[in-house]
């Protein structure tokens, strides 16, 4: 009975333990993101000192999606949803800046930590997706590389082992013929 | 420069043996000839290299042996013989199942481009060159080789010139279709008339 | 191990084997090495049914008052790489300079909307841009527009003015973010050389078309 309990104890702890780290999981993130999108808010700089951090912010994941293209380790389907990410930090951005000409300082200060809030996500993505994309890449160079001398070491065995065969497939039908002296040119 | 062989003799030397017994006899099989030759203690490869020696300079033919063959089935069982036509079957056959079984994927598509480019650029103008030209020295191997690419650089865009004035198109399908069909028409023609050519000179 | 009868066949070996490994690293190379291609943006507009027709209302390029013109302005990426695009509307006359594609430089009229995306490569970006004259102001024989782009506040134009209405153009202007300098340029950079893409359409306005204020 004692082992029973035990067990089930272990089970029902193991099981909260897994539910638990699957909320950490899903939430944990949050609590950075609400922390830094709070910290945003509460930030006493200026609306336009904001504006022009996250357009800089912008443009550094930019630089790590264009990265991607110039080295080659692009995966067309992993990069539009970043890019549409970035659109949409954009239009918060644009939304900012008119509530600024239009003087409201609060819906201006929200949209823009909204913004920047989602492209340093994009921007945390975006740098993860590149470390893999370059390891992919490596890897497959290295497979490439790699097959050659393979390749070569197939292709001379079939070469040599070829033209042995031809030089006895030749053999074997010559001695299958009739052999004849040639008559002149009529 | 022709050197000597462990029996001492020459290639030049065999060469005017080869021709000698020849002169005494019209015909006579080359098996029998080597054998002769072998007997003497002179190596095969010698009196092969001879033989072809003999036949680039055209000086003696080489002719299949129709008299080892009772049928037209025993001949085409030979596969030494007719190696040509079964390759043939085995690039179309191997055409077809990269084509439409295999799929289009790295790294299989390589395999893919070898056979369709045999399949395109070589073996319409072979079956052809094999089914105009019968015997061994009609053509030589270099002679036979060029043709069968000319030939063939010719007969596909014929074949896709008529396809367009049918109901098929010119589509995958059609293509493959009407170029398997030429292709092993011609190679059974030319098996089939080699064998009846061959049992004519009897 | 591979056994050889003779030198020769071992000379064989080798020879046939450096060819292949030759021939096998140069296809490893090609197909491991990025190869440079041609950059360029595409630009273009369509008319209200999204097609190369219909741009003007009753197929008239005499634009009444209050009359609502429909385009959609298309964008297309195939720089290679991922590209911040701005689109930039200016109003024109025919005597204003347009923009200069063999110098790259902009026309120098205000402007007075854009539009802002991020393209990834081989991307199309279409977007509907449709404009209404709200009010015409007239000034000896030169009218002026007030316009409003896309249902949005209405802008005054006061730079340009055209006599008697005739030949005012919509420019619209391709601008990319430099991302070596951190702004927005006419145009585009490729391999050290500046490119650029514009387009415009011509539209007349009639004095009757003016309600007296």
């Amino acid at each position: 009975m004692k082992n029973k309990e035990v067990i089930t104890s272990f089970i029902i702890i193991l099981f909260l333990g897994f539910i638990f780290a699957q909320s950490y999981a899903i939430f944990g993130d949050s609590s950075y993101r609400t922390d830094n999108f709070a910290n945003c808010l509460q930030d006493s700089t200026t609306i336009d000192a904001k504006i022009n951090y996250t357009e800089n912010e912008i443009i550094t994941v930019l630089r790590t999606l264009n990265k991607m293209y110039q080295e080659k380790v692009i995966d067309e389907s992993s990069i539009a949803p970043l890019v549409n990410k970035l659109n949409r930090s954009i239009t918060l951005l644009n939304k900012a800046k008119r509530e600024v000409f239009e003087g409201n300082v609060t819906n201006a200060n929200l949209y823009v930590c909204l913004a920047l809030n989602l492209t340093q996500e994009t921007n945390q993505e975006a740098v993860l997706l590149y470390q893999s994309s370059m390891q992919n890449a490596l890897r497959q160079k290295i497979i490439i590389w790699g097959m050659a001398p393979i390749a070569s070491f197939i292709t001379t065995l079939l070469a040599v082992g070829g033209y042995k065969w031809y030089i006895g497939h030749e053999r074997r039908k010559i001695l299958k013929t009739i052999i004849s002296r040639k008559r002149g040119e009529e | 420069m022709k050197g000597n062989d462990e029996a001492g003799v020459s290639l030049e030397m065999l060469e005017k043996r080869i021709l000698a017994i020849l002169d005494s006899n019209s015909k006579i099989s080359t098996l029998d000839l080597v054998r002769r030759f072998v007997n003497e203690g002179i190596a095969e490869e010698r009196v092969i290299e001879a033989i072809k020696d003999l036949e680039d300079r055209d000086e003696i033919e080489l002719d299949e042996n129709f008299f080892m063959y009772d049928s037209f089935l025993q001949y085409i069982k030979d596969v030494d013989l007719n190696f040509w036509f079964y390759f043939t079957i085995v690039v179309v056959v191997g055409t077809l199942i990269m084509v439409f079984v295999v799929p289009s994927v790295w790294p299989f598509v390589v395999i893919r481009w070898v056979f369709g480019s045999l399949f395109i650029l070589f073996l319409p103008g072979y079956a052809l060159v094999n089914a105009l030209f019968l015997r061994r020295g009609d053509l030589k191997d270099i002679e036979r080789l060029a043709l069968s690419v000319g030939l063939s650089l010719a007969i596909t865009p014929l074949t896709g010139f008529l396809l367009n004035y049918t109901i098929f198109g010119i589509r995958l399908i059609p293509i493959i279709a009407s170029l398997s069909i030429f292709i092993l028409g011609m190679n059974f023609l030319a098996i089939y008339r080699k064998f009846r050519m061959g049992r004519s000179l009897r | 191990m591979i056994m050889f009868r003779n030198k020769n066949e071992k000379k064989q070996f080798i020879t046939i084997f450096v060819m292949s490994l030759i021939f096998y690293s140069t296809i490893a190379y090609i197909l491991t090495t990025p190869r440079p291609t041609e950059q360029f943006f595409q630009l273009y507009v369509l008319g209200s049914n999204r097609n190369f027709a219909n741009y003007y209302p009753n197929n008239t390029n005499i634009i009444p008052l209050n009359t609502t013109v429909n385009w959609f302005i298309g964008v297309t990426n195939y720089m290679g790489s991922a590209q911040f695009v701005c689109i930039k509307i200016k109003l024109g006359n025919s005597t204003t300079s347009p923009p200069n594609t063999t110098s790259v430089t902009p026309s120098n009229l205000p402007e007075i909307s854009n539009f802002c995306s991020i393209l990834p490569n081989n991307a199309t970006w279409e977007f509907p841009f449709s404009w209404k004259i709200i009010k015409i102001d007239k000034n000896i024989d030169s009218l002026y527009l007030t316009l409003s782009i896309n249902g949005e506040k209405p802008v005054k134009i006061t730079e340009v003015s055209a006599k008697r209405g005739t030949s005012f153009r919509i420019i619209i202007e391709l601008w990319t973010l430099d991302l070596d300098s951190g702004k927005f340029i006419f145009g585009w950079k490729t391999y050290d050389k500046k490119e650029a893409a514009w387009t415009q359409l011509w539209f007349n306005v009639t004095e009757t078309s003016i309600v007296s204020s």
